[in-house]
């Protein structure tokens, strides 16, 4: 691994390859598709409601009832799962976008003179090759009339090179002693030392494009928007190889046809694409966008911009709400005392202090809006460790938001609100019945105990529909996204979700690992342990079954045996996700490929500058 | 945002706010104005804000974090204009935050505690003996005994820092090393600190605490007007302003502050339970007066004269480090809850822990809860610590070693295979790494005080 190493040569080829990709116009869903889904979705719930009254009541098994009645609880906290999901993405509701305000009033603010914006790079270990090119880009963004802006560099990680690097291109540089807070931290110490009326928060790798300003600004014409956020688009997600498909033309028409219509499938298939299933489109095009619709898309970091306000205000909030839990009010001289061992937080210094600010901003009255439009590049994670430093971070700071800062119970927040929290914390309580039902069906081969009464005509007849139905109702529900990808997502993140629910559950704080920007050189097999473990098993269940059928043991049969098999076919194939993300390497690096053209950067959509 | 600043005496100013607070940094005027007036000498600065137009969140958290600045200056709030009002009224500070309807109420109010000692002499009596056995070994007085990283009487003298007093007599037979070596680890402000009570050999040694005060009166400094005698037995808040506050008004000779649990029929019994005694330069003169060749008793005194006493409970967080279970609830205490006096010293490194200059933890140590590692303590690969729990200086916890809930003490060896649970461990009461050693101790199961169990464990070793 060489993580924390400035960039080979390698690596630089490697960026350079993907430099030219042209970011994705986001297109909105269509009526007719809209209906179609809300259609969709409607039957699944119905389906679903349907099935799992005959689950309880007519399919439990008496023979192995204790199991009958676990699964039968999973597959229902899975439905509550489905519905909850339903509900989140239910239908769009754009903000209409608005020119940016030209003056300070416009934007809800007071005073006089021009607008303030401060474009704020936070950064930690990351190679000045990596902060240059955001600090480029900063650059290149362009000030609507009325609006100054400026770009510092936040480094964390007192870095040689670093305060050069900012001010080479033009950028002001702060840092601080130690790192207490770390991101959240950070951005404290220079939101006290700054005076923008907006701030964009960037990461290191966040790179912006040239019309951002120009496109989010206009959205705090609305004096309640706190924040706005902005798609996550790793424009360096590999995006694999082409199958070779022959375009050798038969003589006959019906060869012709077929080998047609095999081209049209097999040449969209790519191998290799998207190896630790990163690109997060469904959860930003999808879900964060049709959230906005009651004002609850949730602050992701990066690539959002802020009203400094808001940002005060939370820390305000904060604050005092500490010092009441300390402090009895008749003695406020000690007040100060204990204020003086606390510290004002403007984002919380928390391992998900994105999601805990918007929490606790959108308790407090504040409106977010979520601009559907990329306005920013960024690297995904390049290794395994990087995926799973990012997976863990993400569970353990979710469950100990879940724990110690529920936000269903919360303030002023509206009941729509409230359910689209609910609907994320419930996608990571996930690990109380995903486990289940992906053990479910090697228990039964090795037990001769199906989790229903009989795999009978009926049983398929419950299922099979809902089964479908619910697959076409993701498929038109998230405009022909790989939905599929975020069921294997969830399921090969499941160990590393129980380690986090443990370390919270435990008391342990979560840790905050920054995630590693830098490709991995060498495999991990660490990994995969869990995953290999949990593949053996359901091999051997699968071999002692089908032994078990073909000799004829008691209990076992044809149906038992060939559900099972199914079930265990559909979850190894998440298991095997996890081998191959321990096993993908980056792609051997070549220089770019000269035959697409000078080198060039995309600014704008249709408007190509060469460099 | 314009600033006016009118001294008030040498202890105190008062500083008239006018214009907006709509910027972070527009309360930046108070910092440098605050450090100016602090190195004049000015302990307590009051706002007036009645001149404060506008205010915006960002303006206030400026104003908030200049508040939180760790500096021995205290400040109070009054006279809020309308827009601040209703800025602190969203966010519910007014109710936690120092603020007054005028100035004659903030200056005067008992609470602006600063203001109150700036100019009061205390004697911290560090003469107690360390009252549990663990202690006794390794620092013989309670004053001297680690609490997470400062001896008890380091965080005393912070906490007198923060009622503004300037001058300290420490009270001590102890060599000037073993006190003084640790006055640099506590906070900037520190008061002057001076070293009394050491003599030449027994015969010299006074007798009893009107002796002492009598010489230091003679010997060291004149002890004008009223002055306090704190016991160094315990760590906490105790509120001497407040206890000044009723000394004064009731014109006492001798005033005996506790904590508010304590009856006051007890401290009327025996005058040496209280945990601070002020003494009124009337009483001074009735010791004076009536030490002659022979040693005096102060109750003695008091009753033959008649003096006036009065006792005062004070609220607040005050712990007294009596027993081995005072001392262990208070570590308890410390690592679980935010307490700021009893703050562990070294950086927080992670919510519930913290680590001492020079600490090292390995990363195959299992470690869960809050806990604190002293300065260069060390915990090997393996070994198992469930906190809350405190390592002390200098400590090494073995590979394999199992705490639960202890405290361990500076300059301990838990050897390998010492499983410990709500234990107090000492240099001299641990194990060496080779000798196996289950020690348990579960306060709900048994009634086996945690003195015995470490009595057995160092029998066991």
């Amino acid at each position: 691994m060489n993580e924390g190493k400035p960039h080979s040569g390698d690596d630089a080829r490697y960026f350079a390859s993907y430099r030219l990709r042209p970011r994705p116009l986001i297109q909105p869903m269509s009526k007719g598709a809209t209906v179609l889904w809300q259609m969709l979705a409607g039957a699944t719930i119905g389906l679903g409601l349907w099935y799992l009254h005959w689950r309880w009541t007519a399919s439990l098994n008496p023979e192995a009832l204790a199991f009958s009645i676990v699964v039968a609880s999973a597959e229902t906290m899975a439905f509550l799962g489905t519905a909850l999901f339903f509900f989140d993405i239910w239908s769009e509701g754009d903000t209409p976008a608005q020119t940016p305000p030209g003056k300070r009033e416009e934007a809800g603010l007071d005073g006089e003179g021009s607008i303030h914006v401060d474009i704020l790079i936070t950064t930690y270990d990351e190679g000045t090759d990596v902060v240059g090119a955001t600090l480029a880009d900063a650059r290149l963004v362009r000030h609507p009339p009325g609006v100054t802006a400026r770009t510092i560099v936040l480094d964390d990680g007192q870095q040689d090179g670093m305060r050069a690097l900012a001010f080479s291109h033009g950028a002001e540089y702060l840092t601080r002693e130690g790192n207490h807070g770390f991101k959240a931290g950070n951005l404290r110490n220079a939101l006290l030392q700054t005076r923008g009326d907006f701030v964009v928060i960037c990461d290191a790798d966040t790179r912006l494009f040239p019309g951002f300003l120009e496109n989010t600004l206009g959205y705090f014409r609305d004096s309640k928007v706190a924040w706005v956020q902005t798609p996550h688009w790793f424009y360096d997600i590999p995006e694999g190889r082409r199958l070779a498909v022959s375009r050798r033309r038969p003589r006959s028409r019906f060869g012709r046809a077929l080998a047609a219509a095999r081209y049209r499938v097999l040449s969209k298939a790519r191998i290799g694409k998207d190896p630790f299933l990163s690109d997060p489109v469904i959860f930003f095009d999808v879900i964060l966008r049709r959230r906005n619709r009651h004002s609850a898309s949730f602050c992701c970091g990066a690539g959002s911009i802020h009203r400094r306000e808001a940002v005060f205000d939370n820390a305000l909030l904060r604050c005092a709400e500490d010092l009441r839990s300390l402090q009895s009010p008749d003695r406020r001289f000690e007040t100060l005392r204990h204020l003086r061992t606390t510290v004002l937080q403007p984002f919380c210094f928390h391992v998900s202090e994105d999601i805990l600010t918007s929490i606790n901003q959108h308790a407090a009255g504040w409106r977010s809006v979520y601009h559907p439009q990329v306005e920013a590049r960024m690297l995904s994670p390049w290794s395994i460790k990087a995926w799973a430093t990012q997976r863990l971070k993400y569970a353990g700071g979710t469950f100990d938001i879940m724990l110690h800062h529920f936000p269903f119970f919360r303030g002023a927040m509206p009941l729509a609100t409230r359910l689209h929290y609910l609907a994320t914390f419930w996608s990571y309580l996930s690990i109380l019945w995903l486990p289940i039902l992906f053990l479910a069906p090697a228990f039964s081969l090795f037990s001769a105990r199906a989790p229903v009464d009989a795999y009978s005509t009926e049983f398929f007849l419950h299922l099979l529909p809902l089964l479908l139905l619910n697959e076409a109702a993701l498929f038109v529900g998230c405009k022909g996204y790989d939905s599929h990808a975020g069921r294997v997502l969830a399921n090969c993140a499941i160990p590393i979700q129980v380690r986090a629910a443990f370390q919270v559950l435990r008391g342990q704080r979560p840790s905050f690992p920054t995630t590693p920007k830098k490709p991995g050189q060498t495999r991990d097999w660490s990994y995969a342990r869990p995953a290999l473990v949990l593949l053996a098993v359901m091999i051997a269940s699968l071999l002692w079954g089908s032994i078990a059928t073909f000799t004829g043991v008691e209990d076992y049969s044809a149906s038992l045996l060939t559900v099972n098999a199914f079930w265990i076919g559909w979850n190894a194939m998440a298991l095997l996700r996890v081998i191959r993300m321990c096993l993908w390497l980056p792609p051997r690096t070549r220089r770019p490929d000269r035959r697409s053209g000078p080198s060039s950067i995309l600014t704008e959509f249709g408007h190509v500058e060469h460099a | 945002m314009l600033l006016n600043i009118e001294p008030r005496n040498e202890a105190t100013a008062v500083a008239r706010l006018s214009g907006a607070l709509t910027h972070v940094d527009s309360a930046d005027a108070i910092l440098r104005a605050a450090h100016a007036l602090q190195s004049g000498g000015c302990r307590a600065l009051a706002l007036d804000c009645s001149r404060i137009n506008k205010v915006n969140a960002a303006g206030l958290s400026g104003l908030v974090d200049v508040l939180s600045q760790p500096w021995g200056l205290e400040f109070a709030l009054f006279d809020i204009s309308q827009p601040l009002q209703s800025r602190l009224s969203r966010y519910a500070l007014e109710a936690v935050l120092p603020i007054f309807s005028d100035e004659a109420a903030a200056l005067g109010c008992p609470a602006f505690l600063t203001n109150r000692l700036a100019h009061t002499r205390v004697i911290l009596d560090c003469m107690d003996p360390a009252p549990f056995e663990a202690a006794r070994a390794q620092f013989e007085t309670t004053a001297l005994t680690d609490f997470l990283g400062k001896p008890v009487f380091a965080r005393s003298l912070e906490q007198l820092a923060h009622f503004g007093v300037r001058e300290v007599l420490l009270r001590s037979d102890r060599g000037r090393s073993a006190l003084l070596g640790h006055v640099p680890q506590i906070a900037a402000n520190c008061p002057s600190v001076f070293l009394c009570g050491q003599t030449t050999g027994p015969a010299d040694r006074p007798q009893g605490l009107a002796e002492f005060i009598y010489r230091v009166d003679q010997e060291h400094m004149q002890l004008r007007g009223d002055f306090i005698v704190q016991r160094s037995n315990g760590l906490g808040d105790l509120d001497l302003a407040r206890a000044m506050d009723a000394h004064q008004s009731a014109d006492a000779d001798l005033t005996l502050a506790t904590d508010a649990g304590t009856p006051a029929k007890a401290v009327y019994a025996d005058i040496g339970r209280a945990d601070a005694m002020i003494f009124s330069p009337r009483l001074m003169g009735l010791i004076a007066d009536n030490l002659g060749t022979e040693a005096i008793n102060l109750q003695t005194l008091l009753r033959s004269e008649q003096a006036q006493i009065q006792h005062v409970p004070v609220a607040g967080n005050w712990h007294r480090l009596d027993t081995i279970e005072d001392y262990q609830m208070l570590v308890r205490t410390a690592l679980t809850k935010e307490l700021a006096p009893l703050k562990p010293a070294g950086e927080c490194v992670a919510p519930g822990q913290w680590l001492a200059e020079g600490a090292t933890l390995s990363h195959r140590a299992k470690i869960s809860g809050p806990i604190y590692l002293g300065r260069g303590a060390r915990v090997e690969p393996g070994a198992r610590i469930e906190g809350p729990a405190s390592i002390g200086a200098g400590s090494v916890v073995r590979k394999g070693a199992r705490l639960t809930a202890c405290a361990v003490f500076p300059d301990s060896d838990i050897g390998a295979d010492v499983r410990a649970t709500g234990a107090v461990l000492a240099a001299d009461s641990c194990s060496p790494s080779s000798t196996p050693v289950d020690l348990e101790y579960r306060p709900s199961a048994t009634s086996v005080p945690i003195e015995t169990a470490i009595r057995r464990f160092g029998a066991t070793a």
